[in-house]
Formats: C-alpha cells, structure tokens, sequence
C-alpha cells in the first residue's frame, strides 16, 4: 500500500467503483462498514499473504483477548500484560529477532536473518495495544467484532499511521457510510497533493541528488551536508506519507490525527516531540511514561530517559537508534535555549542545528562510521579551509552542485512557507491556489529512480 | 447544491485543468524542445536517410550505446571488409530496447546487426519499462510506447530542469555533443576532450548477471532470426589504468566465456584488445567515448574480425 505508486491508486479506485456499485443494492450501514472491511484487506493484501496473515494475527488476538478481559471488574495485570506481550510477538520476531539474537549469539539463526518485516506491523500493533488498554483500563463498551476490524485495519493508516486512539477514531468508523461529498473531497485531495509535493519532489529529489556526493567521513562540511540532506528527506518522506494517509481520510469523511505540526519550527525538543509523529508521541506518554509514574515519578529524568530509548528502538533494531533516542531523551532533559535570554532565531538556529546533528546517529548504522563523523562534528580543528575548499569535488560535476543547491533552497522554502502559517499548520501550502502550483512542480520534477517510504521499514 | 459544494467542484476541475495542461506542456518539451532528444531524433532522421538510398542486403549493421556510436568508424569498415557498414547506436540512457529497435527496423534480410554495448545493458531486464530517455526518443521519433512510458517521457525530472537552466543561466550549450560532428554513415564524433586516466577495477560479473545477459541476447537473437538477421555482440573499448590492465582484460574475456557457454544462439567476437585500451589519447570524453581516429583504428582492428 504505497500511496507514491500509480499501482495503490488504479487497486483505489477499482476498489471504490465496485463500493459504489455495491452499495446501490445493499444500502444498510452494516453493508458501508463491511465494504470498509473488506477494501482495505484486500489492499493490504495485494501487498503480500504474509502482510495479511500477520495483520489477522495480531487482530485475532486482541480481538478474541478484549471480550474475557473486558467482561471481568478488574483484570489482573498479568494477564493483561500477557495479552499485550501476543499482541507483540509478530513485532519481536520479525523486528528484533536477529537483533537481539546478534547480540546474545555471535550469529543470529539463519531463520530470523534477512526477514521482511510486514508493512505497517509496528503501527497497527501499537494501535491495537491502545484500544486493548482503554478497552479494559476505561471499561469501555466491546466494539463490535466489524467495528474492531475496520478500527485495525482502517487502510489509510494503517501501513504508517498516525497511531489512533480508540476514542478519536472508532466513533468515526461506528457511522462510518460512503457517500460523496465535493467539500470533503476537493479538501482532502489538497492534504493529498501537498503529501505527494513532499514526498515526490521533494524527499526523491534529495535522495537522488545526495546520493550522488561521495561524503568523507573527515571532512565535517560533508558530514553537515549529509545530515542536512536527511533532516529533510526524513521529514518529507513520514509528513508527505501522513499528509496523503490525512487526504484520503478526509476524503471519505473520516478526521485523523495530523502528524506533523511544524517540527522544524521550533526552538526545544519537548516542543519538537510535540509537533514530530504526535501520534507515536502520544501513544508512548499515554501507556508507558504516565502508567511507570510520568510527572509525578520520583525517577522522572530516567524515566524519560527510558521512554526515549524505548522510542529510538521502536524505529529501528540497531544500537544507533536507542542512542539516538537517549540522545532526544537527553536534550528534552535539558532547559530551553530561551531560558538563557538567547534571541529567538538564534536559539531556533542552535536547535535546528542540533535536530540535525542527531539525525546522524539515525541514518549511520554502521557504528565505526558513526563513531568517525560524530569525531569530526565535534572536533572544532576539522573545520579547515582545505576541506572547504574540498566540499565542490564531493559532487560528480558542476550540475549536481546546482541541483542540489536548487533542491536545498526549494526543502528551505516550503519550511519557510509554512512558518508563515504556525497557528494554523500548514494552511499556506494547503491553500487552492498554492496546490494548483504544487501538482505542476509535482508532475515536472518528480525523479525517475523511486525510493521506498523511509517509514515502511519501521 | 449550496455554494461552497460548487466552489469545491469547481476547484477540483482547476486542479484537473492543471494536471493535463502541465501534462501536455511536458509533452511538448519531450517530443520537440529536449535537447538530447531532439540530438538523437535528428541523428536517426539522418541515418534513415543514407539507409534509404542503400544497395540491396548483406549489410553490417552496428547498433548500441554510445560507445557504439563514438566508436564504429562504418567507412573504415565498409573499406576494409567490402560490405557496406552503417553505425546506428545511440546512448546507454536511452535503453537497448530504443536502439535495437531502431536497427531491426532497418535491417533487411540476410543483413549481420552487430550490437556493442557495455554488458550492465545486457543484465538488465529487456521486458522493463523503458528509459525516461527511451520514453521520449519513443514519443519524439515518434514510435509504439505504452500509456505509462507517454506519462514518463512527458515528466522531465527536477535534475534535468535545474541543470538545462543552469546551462543556460551560464550562456553553456544545453548538450554538449553538435550535428556538426555527424559523420557520413552514422558516426558521431565530438571535439570534446577530458583528461582521464581510465577504469582501475576489472569488470565483476555474477552468474546471475551472466544468465541475466544471456537472456537478453537469446531475446533479441529470436527477433532477429525472424526477420533473417544474424545478431552477433561485441564488448566496446574501454579505457583502462595501465595498472588494471590485465586484470581488467582477464576479467573480459572470462566473462565473454562465459557467456559463450549459454544457449543464446548469438556470435560473440573477440578482439586482441578485450575490450580494454590503456591510450588516452584514443579517448575523447568519456571512458567508451573514442576520438574520431581512435574510432577508426578499433574499426580497422574489427574489421578483421567480423564473421562473414
């Protein structure tokens, strides 16, 4: 279910004219939700068997699990922590099977080596674990067994979320019907067009355009250029996919969580974490900061420290990502730039500075390279002129510099763009006229070579 | 219908309208402004033209990448073996479906086509989409593409868009090679010099890569059988760093071994060269790109060589 390929569209709209024929001779509400059901199955299994087979796993678990733990008073917390943990096991094994193995064997079993990891599964997972919890925590009513797949298996979301609350999404999918709607669409389709904006012209152009500089690891202009390339793409390609997962939503009436809010424009990192993935960010403070103690915990600064790291490896099985995020953990720990009495631009500077610089521990799995470029990052004698002056023969021609610089400023103009629009995310560059600028820059500039969703690893 | 649903409809038509008037702009540019293109449809214009008014078969057709084009001298050829010679190649970027095709459209029964190309071009899957390049040689020539090729041929990328206009901004030509360097029977030549020092690593091909080209030759091999030509491959001259230079010639042959070893039907011929020169000076501006006498002394060395 990849939103940037013709291939999603065509199984799309094939998928809705037969709902449209459909739902002519069945008219029943029952009949809207079973269609749901059933499209967005078959669109996530037209991604593999496997892909489905483990989505009704984790579905059948939770759903068979919700009935006998929700009917008791209070259910004991070891059962419900067991059920959670079946919630997991798909996840474990095919994310951290050969990770943690690695590093209790010196090889990991050639059963878990290179295993495919099911798209979405860390997403719908988490979003299971959710509805489980409130389900039994709140004493919620049971959803229906329809209702509970179309909450799991909802397929604008469910391969890179947002990661939805039982509360904001499963009363929008209890009513759910198909009918058309010009405002819906025309207001959806412009979330659309700004999600493939960001991912087609914008994250592609950068992956093309930076993979074709050779970085030196000892040349820290490069290494800043490299991780500058990255916190654009990595922005572009999770807001672009979330953005287009927002229109489709929005499309058929359904309201999502934005996603993104800006990051880049702000000045902390307990802002930025407000405003980058909000659903994960929110799903990780609701049911594992607050229930070990959240703000009140004796142990706050370990605990965030902990919930962090927890996050850093939810994105990867790699000890690049639990630093990374350790290292998020630790600049959340820490007072604001303007605490100090810093200038505003001057601390947003410093701090995207510092977004920036972790991202490296991010996108360098490999630890001996990470290690060298951190080392030159920190090391103020690297800055010299020679490796100035070395910066233009990274590129393979004169061409490639002006592409890239071209593709810098036009990632720095959307950012700036939507600075203008902060109270109201991204209003600008969702704005009617903006997107008919949008589909032509969409249609012209578009690269041949496509990239995976960075996201549809995690 | 209230009035914001007909705004809604009438801005969905807008963005409609801006899809397929961007779409058609694009093809506009693609099949009659883009500069590389509009270089390859008029060099194929002037190569159909000489074939035209060509003697009745056997010919010796030369098609491929640009080292084909670069590197077959066709006169020199023609002189030596007493067979008229024509050079139809055109560039890796386009694909080997863009240039074959447009050499079997030429060929006439009892002709030898003889396809020089580096072997990446070999391995990849011939029934893929085309090139964007090939997409738009296909729309601009104009010739049989699929809807989805169309789409791409019309898309002409950020990269492309930003270097043409740099080009321009600094007064550059948007390509750099010029009909002017077309020579008679279909050879370009380019006045263009890089200082290079040549390949420093010896080709490396898997077994896979050697079935995977080895598909591709009995595939074309069949196309040409239907029409009573004999298809034959030849690995084009590479410069090579007089360090790598019997490795890399080693490494040649070993793969044209092994590709002699599969069933694909097709002659492969040899020269003392391999595929492998450490001369500069026969290279113009790229690694497969020979200069104009560089062309004419691989074509009398393969003259020699041509199955007859």
């Amino acid at each position: 279910m990849n939103f940037s390929l013709p291939a999603f569209w065509l199984s799309l709209f094939a998928g809705l004219a037969v709902i449209a024929a459909a739902t002519r001779i069945f008219r029943q509400d029952h009949a809207h939700r079973s269609l749901l059901a059933a499209l967005s199955l078959t669109l996530l299994g037209l991604e593999s068997a496997q892909t489905l087979a483990v989505f009704l796993f984790v579905f059948s678990v939770t759903y068979l699990a919700l009935r006998p733990l929700a009917a008791r008073k209070k259910p004991p917390k070891l059962l419900l922590g067991f059920v959670v943990l079946l919630q997991l096991l798909p996840l474990l094994f095919y994310k951290y099977g050969n990770f943690l193995t690695s590093q209790v064997f010196s090889e990991a079993p050639s059963l878990l080596r290179d295993l495919l990891i099911p798209v979405g599964l860390s997403f719908y997972t988490f979003q299971m674990v959710g509805l489980l919890i409130d389900t039994v925590k709140d004493r919620l009513p049971l959803p229906s067994f329809l209702n509970c797949l179309n909450f799991a298996s909802f397929f604008p979301q469910i391969v890179a979320g947002p990661i939805e609350r039982r509360s904001d999404l499963l009363p929008q999918l209890e009513s759910f019907r198909f009918r058309l709607s010009w405002q819906a669409l025309e207001h959806g389709l412009r979330w659309i067009i700004l999600g493939l904006f960001m991912k087609l012209t914008l994250a592609e152009n950068i992956a093309s355009e930076s993979a074709a500089i050779t970085i030196d690891p000892a040349n820290p202009f490069l290494v800043w250029l490299e991780c500058l390339f990255f916190t654009f793409r990595i922005y572009y390609d999770f807001a672009g996919y979330s953005f287009i997962a927002y229109g489709i939503a929005t499309s058929l009436g359904i309201r999502l969580t934005l996603n993104f809010l800006s990051p880049y424009w702000t000045t902390n990192f307990r802002d930025f974490w407000r405003r980058w993935h909000v659903s994960l960010s929110q799903w990780f403070r609701d049911y594992l900061y607050i229930p070990l103690g959240g703000n009140r915990s004796p142990y706050r600064p370990a605990l965030i420290l902990l919930v962090f790291a927890i996050s850093g490896i939810w994105h990867g099985a790699g000890w690049n990502f639990i630093l990374w995020g350790a290292l998020h953990g630790t600049l959340v720990l820490l007072p604001p730039w303007t605490k100090f009495r810093i200038p505003k631009p001057l601390a947003w500077t410093l701090h995207f500075a510092l977004v920036t610089f972790t991202w490296l521990f991010f996108f360098e799995r490999d630890s001996t390279l990470l290690l060298q470029k951190v080392t030159t990052l920190l090391n103020p004698l690297t800055y010299s002129p020679d490796h100035l002056k070395a910066i233009t023969a990274a590129f393979p021609n004169k061409s490639a510099i002006i592409a890239t610089a071209a593709i810098i400023a036009l990632s720095a103009l959307a950012i700036a763009l939507e600075g203008l629009t902060l109270k109201k995310p991204y209003a600008l560059l969702t704005n009617r006229f903006t997107c008919l600028i949008l589909i032509i820059l969409i249609y012209l500039f578009q690269p041949a070579a496509y990239n995976e969703f960075i996201y549809f690893n995690f | 219908m209230n009035s914001s649903t007909s705004i809604s409809k009438r801005w969905l038509l807008l963005f409609l309208a801006a899809l397929l008037s961007t779409a058609g702009i694009g093809w506009l540019y693609a099949s009659h402004l883009e500069p590389e293109t509009q270089f390859w449809v008029s060099v194929f214009e002037k190569r159909r033209a000489e074939m035209a008014t060509r003697s009745p078969a056997p010919h010796l057709l030369f098609t491929g990448d640009s080292a084909c084009s670069f590197g077959i001298d066709a006169r020199a050829i023609t002189a030596a073996t007493g067979i008229p010679a024509y050079n139809l190649g055109g560039t890796r970027q386009m694909g080997l479906r863009v240039f074959l095709d447009e050499a079997l459209g030429q060929a006439q029964k009892g002709d030898t086509l003889i396809l020089i190309c580096n072997p990446d071009l070999l391995i990849e899957d011939p029934r893929t989409r085309a090139t964007k390049a090939g997409a738009q040689m296909a729309l601009a020539l104009p010739r049989n593409s699929t809807f989805p090729e169309k789409i791409q041929a019309s898309r002409p990328g950020f990269n492309h868009l930003m270097t043409l206009g740099a080009k321009l901004a600094l007064g550059l030509p948007p390509f750099p090679y010029h009909l002017s360097g077309y020579q008679p029977l279909g050879q370009i030549t380019t006045e263009i010099r890089a200082t290079q020092t040549g390949r420093d690593k010896p080709l490396q091909k898997t077994k896979a890569d050697v079935t995977a080209a080895s598909n591709t030759l009995t595939l074309w091999n069949e196309r040409c059988r239907a029409k009573g030509v004999t298809l034959t491959y030849l690995l084009p001259l590479e410069l090579t760093h007089p360090d790598s230079l019997t490795e890399n010639r080693n490494a040649k042959n070993l793969f044209l071994e092994k590709l002699a070893d599969q069933n694909h039907g097709v002659t492969l011929i040899t020269t003392p060269a391999s595929g492998c020169s450490a001369d500069p000076t026969l290279f113009a501006d790229t690694l497969f790109h020979l200069t104009a006498a560089g062309a004419a002394q691989f074509s009398q060395d393969l003259a020699l060589r041509i199955p007859r």
